[in-house]
């Protein structure tokens, strides 16, 4: 079979799953272009009438959904940091160092992923209420950190066990303190690693639901999935222009995301540096 | 430069020992090959003077300073990995420059301190490289010159060149030790090589289950093994042993191979009471001659031709024995043949102990 012909037969494949994962866009981009009485009429098109950008407009400045994103993105970056600052020293210490009870603490970090957050949610509130921290994106920002820590543990200790021990011998060898060759030595080849960890931390923060609606009470402080929430169930009217509008902004920094350090999820780094 | 001095080194793992009670005195400026079979403990051992693996009993001095606790950053020590270990995300320049780096030098200091490292090894053009880009030969170099770089006081090497091909191996081993002559650096080279063992050191130390076999020069390792180990270790292809009886009859020694016909007479052995031995002959100092009247005779198995010398190899008994030969010889498989030696090339070491005699 020539090489077109092989590709050709991919795409046609791959083409169901395509339309599967690309549908949805695209309802979301046409919808949102449209205006509100052009939804449900009878002959439905794919194209608006005009690329009308006022739902957009309409959802920023009068319904607040800016304040939204910005709440969504401070949550976030900050969990994302908090919880890779804490994971990449535990799984470094959990893959090079001697640390004891090593196996009931990777079990038990596995253990907390099988339970759901939702089972969790009064329990979390009490505690946040007791620490004055209801109302504050710091507690959704420590909430989600440590719900998705465990993760990036797990996903970061078995990136770090393929980085070759020698190169760390090596630096110590050379000179490097153990801090001093972690940073230097280590991190720089762990990059991958960390990058893709970060990436779904990220996106799991973004997209997380209950901890947002339940420990932020005030409309000033919603998240964007809360928001869009709030958009379906509150009227009497289902908005359907600008809830579209609004899936479709909250999209746009995960993809983002995704887009800007894709670079960094090739791997073969570490090849080369020790045969 | 530095002189190392083991006394009564140990390492266990739990109840499992795998050095134990080693002493070796390195002197400054020596060349010291520690060598042996795989799992001996040899690698261990450097990593023990590197300061990467912790030390159960005795201690390591350097220049006669105990540096047990001291961490592998303030021994001084360069250390080439098997794997050579370099920073895959930095060039051969920033390798090199690495171990100055940290030390806070300047730029400008650095800059020729990689300059002359790479005159000496040959590594002007490929200073931009990252080590992906270079083949084996020249990690094998870049590695060499982070060691050098920075002067330290005595080089480890840990197996080397074990990871090239026949060719390169061969001319990394005679420029490692040319540039040992040059720099008269204090060496500690761990290879499980004999050849490279043979050729590079000043002294060798053979190992063997975390225990020193024997400590010498090559050459008098090779002449007077101190145990069947090392005499079976040492020397391509193998020395030949057999079991055999020593005597005294007539005023002189004799020696009878359990697989052989007869007496041989050692005039250079002191007559002895009758004792059990393990007889060894290295395959260079054998030679092959008609079966008639031979006191010791084998079958060819094969003969292997390797262009300048040839190797017989025969059953001697229930032994395999080899027999090298810088003659052609025309024998065909399942030939009987006589075999003879210069009793001053024999071995002798008692049965029970495997003790030189």
């Amino acid at each position: 079979m020539s090489k077109a012909k092989k590709s050709l037969v991919c795409w046609a494949l791959l083409s169901p799953f395509l339309v599967v994962v690309l549908f949805p866009y695209a309802t979301m981009l046409s919808t949102s272009l449209k205006q509100k009485d052009e939804i449900f009429t009878f002959h439905r098109t794919w194209l608006p009438r005009d690329f009308y950008l006022g739902n957009f407009a309409e959802l920023i400045f009068e319904k607040g959904f800016g304040r939204a994103l910005v709440n969504s993105l401070a949550i976030s970056v900050g969990a994302t940091v908090l919880s890779l600052a804490v994971a990449i020293p535990a799984a470094y210490a959990l893959t090079r160092m001697r640390v004891p009870a090593k196996g009931a603490l990777t079990n038990y970090l596995l253990i907390t992923q099988m339970i759901s957050p939702i089972v969790l949610i009064v329990g979390l509130f009490r505690m946040f209420a007791y620490f004055g921290l209801v109302n504050s994106l710091l507690s959704v920002i420590i909430a989600h950190s440590a719900f998705f820590m465990a993760f990036a543990v797990w996903m970061l200790q078995s990136y770090f066990a393929t980085i070759p021990k020698d190169l760390e011998e090596a630096a110590w060898m050379d000179g490097a303190s153990r801090f001093s060759a972690f940073v230097r030595v280590f991190l720089p080849l762990c990059l991958p690693g960390v990058v893709v960890t970060a990436i779904f931390t990220f996106v799991n923060s973004w997209n997380e639901y209950a901890m947002s609606l339940t420990l932020l009470r005030q409309v000033s402080q919603q998240t964007a999935p809360v928001q869009i929430a709030f958009l379906t169930g509150t009227l009497y009217q289902i908005e359907w222009h600008l809830i579209m509008a609004a899936t479709l902004l909250a999209s746009v920094p995960v993809a983002i995301v995704f887009a800007s350090i894709q670079r960094y999820l090739i791997g073969g780094m570490a090849l080369g540096g020790v045969k | 430069m530095a002189s190392i001095n083991l006394t009564n080194i140990r390492k266990q793992y739990g109840s499992l020992t795998i050095i134990d009670d080693i002493n070796i005195e390195i002197e400054d400026r020596e060349f010291v090959v520690l060598v042996g079979p795989s799992g001996c403990g040899k690698s261990t051992l450097l990593r023990m003077i590197a300061g990467l693996e912790s030390i159960s009993g005795g201690t390591i001095a350097i220049d006669g300073k105990v540096v047990n606790d001291v961490g592998p950053q303030h021994r001084d020590l360069a250390m080439v990995f098997q794997t050579y270990a370099l920073y895959p995300h930095m060039t051969t320049a920033q390798n090199i420059g690495f171990p100055l780096k940290l030390r806070g030098a300047s730029k400008d200091e650095i800059d020729r301190a990689i300059a002359g490292v790479a005159n000496t090894l040959h590594l002007d053009a490929l200073l931009d490289r990252q080590p992906r880009a270079l083949s084996g030969g020249q990690r094998q170099r870049v590695a060499m010159g982070r060691a050098m770089v920075r002067e330290p006081r005595a080089f480890l090497f840990d197996e080397p060149l074990s990871n090239l091909d026949a060719k390169l191996r061969h001319h990394m081993r005679i420029e490692l030790r040319q540039l040992h002559t040059s720099l008269g650096a204090t060496s500690i080279y761990v290879t499980h090589d004999q050849i490279e063992a043979m050729t590079m050191a000043d002294r060798i130390v053979v190992m063997n289950r975390g225990k020193v076999e024997q400590v010498g020069t090559p050459l008098e390792l090779f002449d007077k093994p101190a145990n069947v180990f090392v005499a079976g270790f040492l020397g391509s292809p193998t020395i030949n042993l057999g079991n055999a009886t020593l005597y005294a009859a007539d005023g002189s020694a004799r020696l009878e191979f359990d697989a052989g016909s007869g007496p041989i007479d050692l005039a250079n052995v002191a007559p002895s009471a009758h004792r059990d031995v393990v007889a060894g002959i290295r395959p260079q100092h054998l030679e092959v001659v008609s079966p008639e009247g031979a006191k010791l005779t084998g079958m060819v198995d094969l003969v292997e031709h390797t262009g300048c010398e040839t190797n017989v190899i025969l059953s001697v008994g229930s032994e395999k024995w080899t027999v090298q030969s810088r003659n052609r010889q025309h024998l065909t498989q399942g030939e009987h043949v006589g075999l003879v030696f210069d009793p001053i090339n024999l071995h002798l070491f008692a049965a029970e102990t495997k003790e030189r005699i």
